[in-house]
């Protein structure tokens, strides 16, 4: 029988396949109802087995259960895309995404062995580890970042409830794929503020 | 490639008909993830009694790219329960590796000596509850030069764990940790006086807290395999016997011909019940013969003494077959008594 954390582990590896669709251009053009088909389209596809695995079981062996952070902003960028309304402001996306790189650039690279110390052994219930999420919640609610403290409620909250097959909390905040895009964003927009000093930062 | 069980039953002098337990095509299913190859398996028994069977599996690249799927028989191996997969890394739950023998601690919690070999290797100690569930990992060493380690707890406070070396600096060691406070913190690694080729080795306590190991104790190659003993934890070491040597004909390495007479003596030499010693020797010419020489290989040791006393002791031989050899306490003790003085470490 299919287990709790299959199912939410294979619906996160279709959501981005199928929000992976709006990376080309032609997708990004279309009507927005016709999006919301072929993206329909997509998710069953993706979902549906081919052989003995669905495609989103392969994708899965490749990059893993997503984050919940990854899974909300997803969602957040599918429902935005097909509603033709920001379902948060700019600025939270920005805050979140510079939150992710910053943390990432030096998680990464520890947890990976550069040096004796490894943060990802916090996830397994350090109390400080968990008092710090508390803190940057409530500091970012209060500095308006509400996403950010969004995210980690999330996060906690599906940690608690075994809703992945990690049992790390470290793995509901941040994974590689969310990593990847917030430097990018991140990157681009350092890079469009450099080559446009007198523009709107939006990175 | 498959992961297959078999039965040697206490007392016995035969192993039983062997099984499968796990396969790429069933791990794959069990997992609902694409599976590429699987490997190292390690068995130990649970406080429960039930029996959990930890491998490894690759689902991209090559065995860097591992990570822990574990199995659990509550009938000693009849059946058993449907894979699942234990996330350890960060990072696409990339490399993390098991080859050491597990062990429990006193809450009935699961230690799993693992390793990371993705761009730095390093040992690593798991921590699983009593449903499977990882609660904590701890870096025994860091760097990259230090893999497959051994745990062998000597009392409810010190510990000592082996490693692999897989560094390049002579003179190559098996590095050593250890630790007198349950494991909550581990030395520094340091190059203990045992030979390492980049080999795996194995291990087990005795009960006036002796350390037993097997491995190549040899810089180079893999041509010899020695159990050897230690009385300080693993600070002075002593040969027990050389299992297999075959170190001497290095400089003229044998042709096939040669190589198939002397496999087979081997086969028929270690086991004159062995039913078809040149068919051993055959299987071994094809995996150890490049060009006109051959090479002797005795790897991938894994010692565990039973309950009953005895020592089983499993290794590759020649990569064509394992061969299993058995001793008691009592064999070794008067081994040690014969090694007298001759202490080579």
């Amino acid at each position: 029988m299919i287990s709790v954390t299959d199912i939410t582990g294979l619906a996160g590896a279709t959501l981005a396949l199928v929000a992976s669709t709006l990376l080309a251009p032609p997708i990004r053009r279309l009507k927005r109802s016709h999006a919301g088909l072929l993206m329909g389209a997509t998710a069953v596809l993706v979902a549906a087995p081919i052989g003995t695995l669905p495609l989103s079981a392969y994708a899965r062996g490749g990059f893993g259960d997503l984050s919940v952070t990854t899974n909300v902003l997803l969602a957040i960028g599918i429902f935005s895309h097909l509603s033709g309304r920001r379902l948060v402001d700019p600025g939270q996306e920005i805050a979140i995404c510079r939150l992710i790189a910053v943390t990432a650039l030096v998680f990464y690279p520890l947890a990976l062995g550069f040096g004796p110390f490894d943060p990802y052994r916090l996830g397994y219930g350090s109390p400080w580890f968990l008092t710090g999420l508390l803190v940057l919640a409530l500091g970012a609610w209060a500095g308006r970042f509400h996403l950010v403290s969004i995210c980690i409620a999330l996060a906690v909250m599906a940690h608690a409830a075994g809703w992945n097959e990690s049992t790390n909390l470290w793995d509901y905040l941040l994974d590689p794929l969310v990593s990847i895009y917030a430097l990018f964003v991140v990157l681009s927009g350092a890079l469009r503020a450099a080559v446009h000093p007198g523009g709107r930062n939006v990175g | 490639m498959e992961i297959h069980t078999a039965v040697f039953p206490p007392g016995g002098t035969a192993w039983r008909v062997e099984s499968p337990v796990a396969s790429r095509a069933g791990t794959q299913r069990s997992l609902r993830r694409y599976i590429r190859k699987l490997g190292n398996p390690v068995a130990v028994r649970a406080a429960d009694g039930r029996i959990r069977l930890l491998y490894v599996t690759v689902s991209v690249g090559g065995w860097g790219g591992s990570s822990v799927t574990m199995t659990t028989s509550a009938d000693d191996g009849k059946t058993w329960t449907p894979a699942r997969r234990l996330i350890t890394t960060p990072f696409l739950n990339l490399s993390t590796l098991v080859k050491g023998t597990p062990f429990l601690y006193d809450d009935g919690t699961l230690g799993v000596p693992a390793y990371h070999e993705m761009i730095g290797k390093f040992g690593e100690l798991l921590r699983l509850d009593q449903t499977g569930a990882v609660i904590d990992k701890q870096r025994l060493s860091s760097g990259n030069d230090s893999l497959q380690p051994v745990v062998l707890a000597r009392s409810e406070r010190n510990a000592v764990a082996l490693m692999r070396y897989a560094g390049k600096q002579s003179p190559r060691r098996v590095l050593r940790v250890s630790t007198d406070d349950a494991g909550r913190h581990w030395s520094r690694p340091e190059k203990s006086a045992l030979s390492n080729p980049d080999a795996a080795l194995s291990g087990v306590v005795l009960s006036d807290g002796r350390i037993l190991v097997a491995l190549n104790d040899i810089e180079s190659g893999r041509d010899r395999l020695s159990l050897v003993a230690s009385r300080d934890g693993g600070v002075t070491w002593k040969t027990v016997i050389d299992l297999e040597d075959q170190s001497g004909s290095r400089d003229q390495p044998p042709d096939r011909e040669r190589y198939l007479a002397a496999t087979e003596a081997l086969a028929r030499g270690s086991d004159a019940t062995v039913p078809d010693p040149a068919a051993h020797a055959r299987a071994a010419a094809v995996q150890m013969c490049g060009g006109a020489r051959c090479g002797f290989e005795f790897s991938y040791p894994y010692l565990i003494q039973a309950r009953n006393g005895e020592f089983h002791l499993v290794y590759t031989w020649n990569r064509s077959f394992i061969k299993h050899v058995r001793f008691n306490q009592a064999w070794l003790d008067q081994r040690l008594s014969e090694a007298g003085n001759d202490q080579r470490h």
